[in-house]
């Protein structure tokens, strides 16, 4: 059930401009009764709660809107900066690791040739705890870079 | 935009949508929560340099479809047991008219919101809600004739 006034009903009720033609054609019309019944219900409400309600002020949410903006930047920074993290250290991994094998292996060619040594002892140990600190270095910065990510 | 601009836009539609948002969802917590997600997508969209006019409708899109996320998220509590609002009487005729909001469902809430409260037509509803716009006719049809038994009945007890 549609009538072609309704839009006219509707306009009148928000702009209490009723003309008599109307206000009689409500009298005798369903749709444009019920929309008359439920638009004046509707914009009451609407003028009542913009009064008890109103919307939080626009500075509130001009400040907030600038720090999630700030904040999802910051986050686009660092998604694209991790990949980049990862490499350099996984390059600085691969190549420290390179430079201590050509060190360490001659020394334990050593070791095994002719047995421990005071020389020898002390370049393997360095090489052990130095992989020990560049594989940790490089551990750490991952679960610190990953945690930044999923923030 | 900057903030000169943003308060026009803001004083212009703001409390249309706060409106909106929060007799739907019949909560005001969810209306600010919504309304600053809102303005927040707006701003970060390729669409935040346009005029009030043309910007309202994607407002109130924005704003239905983080509702319905929400109501999505929330299906099982019960979207429409907020009542945090309370209850009080339409001055005019003695009808609790936010009860009988709250017993329809938020795609009939919305609908009449809009075209009766907004005077949206059913080409920027269906713009507002994502519907087309025969989808809108039918349903606003029935959203009405639900709301008005509704307060015809609530009119006839009192």
């Amino acid at each position: 059930m549609k009538c072609e006034k309704e839009s006219q009903v509707v306009h009148a009720v928000r702009s209490r401009a009723w003309s008599s033609s109307l206000l009689n054609h409500v009298g005798t019309c369903t749709a444009c009764a019920e929309t008359k019944l439920v638009a004046e219900a509707l914009t009451s409400l609407a003028a009542i709660q913009l009064t008890e309600n109103p919307a939080p002020p626009a500075a509130q949410v001009w400040s907030r809107t600038q720090f999630c903006e700030r904040y999802a930047g910051r986050r686009r920074t660092e998604q694209y900066l991790s990949p980049a993290i990862m490499a350099v250290a996984a390059a600085y991994v691969m190549s420290f690791m390179i430079w201590s094998a050509s060190r360490v292996l001659p020394s334990f060619h050593n070791v095994v040739r002719s047995g421990f040594d005071e020389t020898t002892d002390l370049v393997v140990w360095g090489a052990v705890v130095s992989l020990l600190l560049v594989v940790g270095s490089a551990s750490i910065l991952y679960m610190r870079v990953g945690r930044l990510s999923r923030r | 935009m900057d903030e000169q601009a943003f308060n026009a836009l803001y004083a212009a539609t703001a409390g249309s949508l706060w409106s909106y948002v929060a007799r739907v969802s019949g909560s005001p917590d969810i209306a600010d929560d919504v309304l600053q997600e809102a303005y927040y997508r707006f701003l970060s969209s390729k669409r935040r340099d346009l005029d009030t006019v043309n910007a309202k409708p994607y407002l109130f899109r924005i704003a239905t479809n983080l509702m319905h996320d929400r109501w999505r998220r929330s299906h099982e509590r019960g979207w429409v047991d907020y009542l945090e609002m309370g209850i009080d009487e339409n001055p005019d005729s003695g009808i609790d008219v936010r009860r009988v909001m709250l017993q329809l469902k938020p795609r009939a809430r919305e609908l009449l919101w809009l075209a009766y409260v907004e005077g949206m037509t059913h080409r920027e509803i269906a713009v507002a809600t994502g519907l087309n716009t025969m989808s809108v006719r039918i349903l606003l049809l029935r959203a009405r004739r639900k709301a008005a038994l509704l307060l015809g009945q609530k009119g006839k007890r009192q």
